[in-house]
């Protein structure tokens, strides 16, 4: 003791004189130059991701609680990575294995009221946004996860930029909100509707001119509608050509032209940044969405992958080479100075074609491959890339898992996408519908789309499923060469909801429902994905209001912040803990055994039965999406058959779903058994 | 005249002041007796980061407080402050310095007094009273004892009435007229909390005050000091300046027996200890408050306390907002008003006595207990924010020594050193007047934010001239739970200026400073680890009529000033700056800097 006081006076008394840095640059390792965890034994099956969004979870620096104003849902409330790293040990607890959190790059601070709290206003890609901590900090939550056994996945935006910069149309050289007679966009004025040039149109874009007397009437200078021909400047004397752009100059709220890279990421100087008006599309806001219908897909799409993210965001020309290498290389930053084990990445759908030219290599060809170089150069393995496609059509979402070829070769794309089809077709429908409730077979006829097995479906063909296989059924690339060995198909990211969409118990209202949905999920093939707060029974409608603040935890339901001790927790964290117990759940292969095809009320009304098959064992089960206690039989009028399964004759299968009544079940000897299950619940039945 | 008046600054300043204080409020009052316990050197404020800045012309570090305006800032630091959610971003800071802006030695210079009989009870007229105390303090060792005594008890023509009674009239002032030498304005670089201040604003104060003597010899006056800052209407053309009360109090004392005399003072007040010139600091004690204290003295001890409190009109401290008025419309209401509320002790020995020609040596000890009631912010949104209670402790210790000059031989030897020590942590880590720039979770300091401080300063005056040197190590950790923080670290600064007399008023030397911070995080502004270091050499002139000490004043110097900032200090600047890439930095100009009468904040 008496040495150790010593050398700490010792070390004191050097410090004080100056004789050593006492934890200065030298002594500082900075986040880049920290060691990378290898992953070289992860399989992303065995994951359970939790979706974060750092400014509602939880606030453990008040130091940063820069402009928060926690009552209004549409503004900062103070939540940031130190709150994460403080909450750890709960999120061990409830079980998750990878973190899924929400952008970490400067954004612009508001507009129109609104902040910039979700981080998916990116002002500049290559510094952290300090309302959530530094970059050290940032490494140190990474750190703690893996400490912790749990993989971080960091939510990336290349799409758009937040909104920094306005169509100068009338060119007064402010922005303006309503124009003198604008509106209706150049290309229906001076062409569409123009007798000599209307023959330049197409039929897709005389429509939007024609309806576009409905809802082109007002332009915004922030967020013009979509020109195909770009934004155009325009008086009441007409048109003057291309609209300037112009970046605002608005330091307070980050509205300012992104700034030119520091000297150490060694852009070149004879290079644009993104401050430079061509590295964006300019052709106006997205708007055929609410209308896509009325349109030929290719119109819609063109307008989806050039045009501005609705809210003014402008969209990234990531065909222009320089901004292409410029986003490749911001990214490469992000892996190596925060060591992050994958990226979810926004608005992938908003970029390139491969549903028309799987082998046009685009930007994600680029892109992803780039990133799984670099995590393999720092010494990563399994680099898990994921894109959200907002989109239920399950073919266009699929195309961006397929890889292709070029002249320089073979490139991948994404390792999974967020399901959204699933979200539509299966979980919104399926589960707790009611009396409009969708037939289960939906969940099948799904899987089979992404598997390529309807072909020998009638049913599922008949409702508009894709013969498949809707996504990639290979590896992009192995785990050494910073893939994740799988193929996408085998590791869709599962959800019931997010932080685009209204909470499920929004929409569903009946706890019952939720748990039978969670167990769907954390049974089903795939990575189950948890959006924060489901655990604690949030409810929130639409954006914002389903981004609730963790630490107020859920009144109510008269749960207390992060509270452990109530069902649904329980429940949530027992299905996770069951997931981790049995490999058949995670790695096994799919074998679906009983859905229905009938909506309504039956012996058999929402009823799902699978079986995993690992090599270890497997796992039947059954799940019960309906209101009504069912049973994995045909009614009597139609033969009364029950399912049927792989297991031997004579084996007694107990039920090990969380809360169970630990029922037993012995297999018939043709394989076929009898299994009732409760109303809104699942059934996890493995030998006993 | 002169030449005593010189002599009396040598070791007054040389010892007291320069020691003593500095700069404003120093002062002045100063008798030498007072002086000579006084000390030294000075110590350093507690300082947290945002009080760097703070500090205006001082200093700055790398971390700007969100609660000043930005042009207080020297060496920018990071751009965007975590705002604590406490201080109410809509809320206007203060625009006044939070600090003192700059010390300032106020020596003060006396005659040589003759000894006179040792003071008795009886009663006689103002002028023989103030002779026979004067004499009582020569000698029965008291000459140490009497604070704040206005310019020695001497009965002479600079001090009628001994110097105390009736009007008096001081000021501590500095101006500056310079070029960076790229056609623009130059400031000071400084990179550590309180660096050196070879390059300073401009500053004034004005010290007023009016004394009684009692026919119990009790001694009492008020103290009033104005300070303006360094908007000067013929550099901004803006005619209006800047100006604060440093001091309004009322100070009293006397004898309270033979032995012992006391002193005790109730208002607002600069209360600090000895300082280090050359860095504008006090590295023990150093506070500004609104209180009331006492102290007591007898020949080879004292010992004073105060208890004081500030309310800062931060939303830290203070917000008013509006509501309705139940009757019609809307009216003020008050939502939150929370004292700082601060007691120090502090007790001081003669270890070494040796008169008015041999080594003095002296020990000094310091506490500070400060704490803050809990209370309610209500923000923009509507929501409320509970503010904690919250508390801090100081500590810390001082030793000196000094030989004074000699009357009979000017040119011999004379000088002083002192050594300084302190502890802070909790709210004492930070600057009383601004708000913390860090919370922990639980939107406290205490037990989270802490400081520790190393100064050294020393002087010496002698026939061939003078020379002072400054040193100071300080590490600073903020109450925040960020383990890699760039507020964070430790920072040392080392700073001599030696000049030789080359005719009896001129001088020529240099000053030579080197500064470093080691910050314990990554620069936000470069996202790289750096440690901003800035070496300054500035040779000059020094012209001093009133004597060749350290610290005779008035002094008018020519300087020249050349200054490196490594990339570190560089990148403390945001990249738009003009002074992102300006290495070297320049300055050339003239200074004068004075201080007579000023009415010091030493205790």
């Amino acid at each position: 003791m008496q040495r150790r006081m010593q050398n700490i006076t010792a070390a004191a008394i050097a410090c004080a004189l100056g004789l050593s840095g006492c934890g200065g640059a030298d002594d500082f390792a900075h986040p880049a130059n920290l060691p990378h965890q290898a992953n070289t034994t992860i399989d992303w099956r065995d994951q359970v991701i939790y979706q974060i969004m750092v400014d509602r979870f939880s606030n453990g620096d008040p130091t940063n609680d820069i402009n928060v104003a926690p009552s209004v849902p549409g503004r900062y409330h103070g939540g940031d990575w130190q709150g994460v790293i403080d909450k750890l040990d709960y999120l061990q607890t409830l079980g998750v294995t990878a973190l899924w959190i929400s952008p970490v790059v400067k954004n612009t601070e508001e507009d129109a009221g609104f902040a910039s709290y979700h981080g998916y206003w990116t002002q500049d890609f290559l510094r952290p946004n300090a309302h959530f901590g530094d970059i050290a900090k940032l490494r140190e939550l990474v750190d703690k996860a893996h400490a912790k056994g749990m993989l971080v996945v960091l939510d990336v935006v290349t799409n758009h930029m937040g909104q920094l910069f306005f169509y100068d149309i009338n060119g007064n050289g402010q922005p303006d909100d309503t124009l003198f007679g604008g509106g209706y966009s150049h290309s229906c004025l001076q062409i569409c509707d123009n007798p000599g040039r209307a023959s330049e149109c197409s039929a897709d874009e005389k429509l939007y001119c024609s309806k576009g007397k409905d809802y082109l009437e007002r332009i915004i200078e922030w967020d013009p509608e979509y020109d195909p021909r770009g934004v155009q400047g325009w008086t009441s004397l007409g048109f003057s050509g291309p609209a300037d752009v112009r970046f605002t100059d608005w330091p307070k709220s980050n509205r300012t032209p992104p700034p030119r890279p520091p000297s150490w990421f060694n852009w070149p100087d004879d290079k644009a940044w993104f401050e430079d008006p061509s590295w964006y599309n300019r052709k106006g806001r997205v708007y055929v969405w609410w209308h896509e219908n009325d349109y030929s897909k290719e119109f819609v799409r063109q307008q989806e992958t050039t045009g501005d993210f609705p809210g003014g965001l402008k969209d990234i020309n990531t065909d222009h080479p320089d901004a292409k290498e410029a986003l490749i290389r911001s990214f490469e930053y992000w892996i190596e100075v925060a060591d992050f084990d994958g990226f979810r990445i926004d608005t992938v759908k908003h970029i390139d074609r491969p549903e028309i030219a799987r082998n046009v290599r685009g930007f994600w060809g680029d892109f992803t491959d780039r990133m799984r170089a670099k995590a393999k150069a720092l010494g990563k393995q399994n680099f898990f890339i994921f894109g959200e496609g907002f989109d239920g059509n399950d073919e266009l979402i699929g195309s961006y898992t397929f890889g292709g070829a070029d002249g320089k070769g073979k490139f991948g794309r994404f390792d999974s996408m967020f399901y959204f089809a699933q979200k539509y077709r299966g979980i919104d429908t399926v589960f707790g519908a009611g009396a409009a409730a969708a037939p289960t077979k939906n969940l099948e006829c799904l899987y089979n789309s992404r598997t390529g097995r309807n072909p020998t479906d009638v049913w599922c063909q008949g409702q508009g499923y894709a013969a498949g296989p809707t996504y990639q059924n290979t590896p992009h690339a192995a785990s050494a060469d910073g893939g994740i060995g799988l193929a996408p198909s085998q590791v869709m990211v599962n959800f019931l909801d997010n932080h685009d969409l209204p909470r499920f118990l929004f929409e569903k209202s009946n706890a019952g429902v939720l748990h039978a949905a969670l167990a769907f999920l954390l049974t089903w093939d795939g990575l189950p994905c948890i959006y924060y707060g489901t655990e604690q029974s949030f409810a929130g409608g639409v954006d914002p209001k389903n981004r609730e603040d963790m630490w107020l935890g859920n009144p109510a339901q008269s749960l207390k912040p992060f509270a452990t001790d109530h069902d649904q927790f329980k429940y949530t964290a027992g299905l996770i803990e069951l997931r981790k117990k049995h490999s058949a759940l995670r790695r096994g292969r799919v074998e679906p055994k009983w859905s229905t095809t009938v909506a309504g009320p039956r012996r058999d009304a929402g009823i799902f039965a699978f079986e995993r098959v690992a090599s270890d064992e497997t796992a039947l089960v059954v799940i019960n999406a309906s209101a009504q206690p069912s049973e994995a039989c045909a009614p009597t009028n139609e033969g009364g058959a029950c399912v049927k399964t792989s297991f031997p004759g004579g084996t007694v299968l107990v039920d090990v779903a969380p809360g169970s009544d630990g029922k037993t079940f012995t297999v018939g000897g043709d394989g076929s058994v009898t299994i009732a299950v409760p109303a809104f619940s699942g059934r996890v039945l493995v030998k006993r | 005249m002169v030449r005593s008046y010189g002599r009396r600054i040598t070791w007054f300043v040389g010892t007291i002041y320069a020691q003593v204080s500095t700069m404003l409020r120093v002062s002045v009052s100063s008798s030498v007796t007072l002086a000579l316990g006084v000390s030294l050197v000075a110590t350093v404020a507690p300082m947290a980061v945002g009080e760097a800045v703070a500090d205006r012309g001082v200093t700055v570090g790398p971390t700007t407080s969100p609660a000043l305006p930005p042009q207080t800032v020297i060496v920018p630091g990071t751009p965007v402050p975590a705002t604590p959610s406490v201080p109410a971003p809509t809320d206007p800071a203060p625009t006044e310095p939070s600090t003192e802006p700059v010390a300032t030695p106020a020596p003060v210079a006396t005659e040589p007094t003759t000894p006179v009989p040792p003071v008795t009870d009886k009663q006689g007229d103002l002028a023989e009273d103030l002779r026979a105390v004067d004499a009582a303090d020569k000698h029965t060792n008291l000459t140490w004892k009497r604070p704040h005594e206005p310019c020695g008890s001497a009965n002479t023509a600079a001090c009628p009435h001994g110097g105390f009674r009736g009007f008096r009239f001081g000021s501590y002032g500095r101006v500056a007229a310079a070029t960076d030498l790229r056609g623009g304005t130059p400031e000071s670089v400084n990179v550590v909390s309180r660096g050196p201040r070879i390059v300073e604003p401009s500053y004034l104060e004005l010290d007023l005050s009016y004394g009684f003597v009692t026919k119990q010899h009790q001694f009492i006056r008020p103290i009033i000091t104005l300070a303006f800052n360094e908007a000067l209407f013929h550099d901004n053309g803006e005619f209006k300046t800047n100006s604060a009360i440093r001091n309004l109090y009322l100070d009293a004392w006397g004898k309270l027996t033979q032995d012992y005399n006391y002193n005790v003072w109730v208002g607002s007040r600069m209360y600090r200890g000895d300082d280090v010139y050359l860095f504008v600091d006090w590295p023990l004690d150093n506070q500004n408050t609104v209180g009331a204290g006492a102290k007591l003295q007898a020949s080879r001890w004292s010992v004073a306390s105060h208890v004081g409190a500030n309310r800062l009109l931060t939303p830290f401290q203070f917000q008013q907002i509006d509501v309705a008025n139940p009757s019609q419309g809307a009216t003020t209401a008050l939502q939150l008003n929370r004292q700082r509320m601060v007691a120090s002790l502090t007790a001081e020995a003669k270890l070494l006595d040796g008169g008015a020609q041999g080594w003095s040596a002296k020990a000094k000890v310091h506490g500070e207990f400060a704490s803050l009631g809990a209370g309610t912010r209500r923000r923009d949104d509507g929501t409320t924010e509970e503010l904690p209670s919250d508390s801090g402790v100081r500590v810390g210790a001082q030793v000196g020594a000094w030989l004074p000059a000699s009357e009979s031989d000017p040119a011999a030897f004379n000088g002083f050193a002192n050594l300084f020590m302190r502890y802070s942590s909790g709210l004492s880590a930070y600057d009383d007047l601004a708000t913390p720039n860090s919370f922990g979770p639980d939107l406290r300091t205490a037990g989270r934010a802490s400081e520790i401080t190393l100064g050294f300063a020393t002087a010496a005056n002698t026939g061939f001239g003078n020379a002072m040197l400054a040193a100071k190590a300080r590490r600073f950790v903020d109450a925040d739970v960020n383990g890699s923080d760039p507020d964070d670290g430790w920072e040392y600064a080392i700073n001599a200026r030696p000049l030789v007399k080359v005719t009896t008023s001129l001088f020529a030397g240099a000053d030579l400073s080197y500064q470093v911070r080691f910050p314990r995080g990554i620069n936000p502004v470069s996202q790289v680890a750096s440690d901003p270091a800035v070496t300054q050499i500035a040779p000059m002139l020094v012209f001093a009529p009133m004597g060749g000490g350290a610290f005779d004043r008035p002094q008018i110097r020519l300087v020249y000033r050349a200054a490196h900032l490594n990339q570190g200090a560089l990148d403390l600047y945001v990249p738009d700056d003009i002074r992102h890439n300006n290495s070297w930095v320049h300055y050339l100009g003239v200074q004068a800097e004075w201080w007579f009468n000023a009415s010091t904040g030493s205790y």
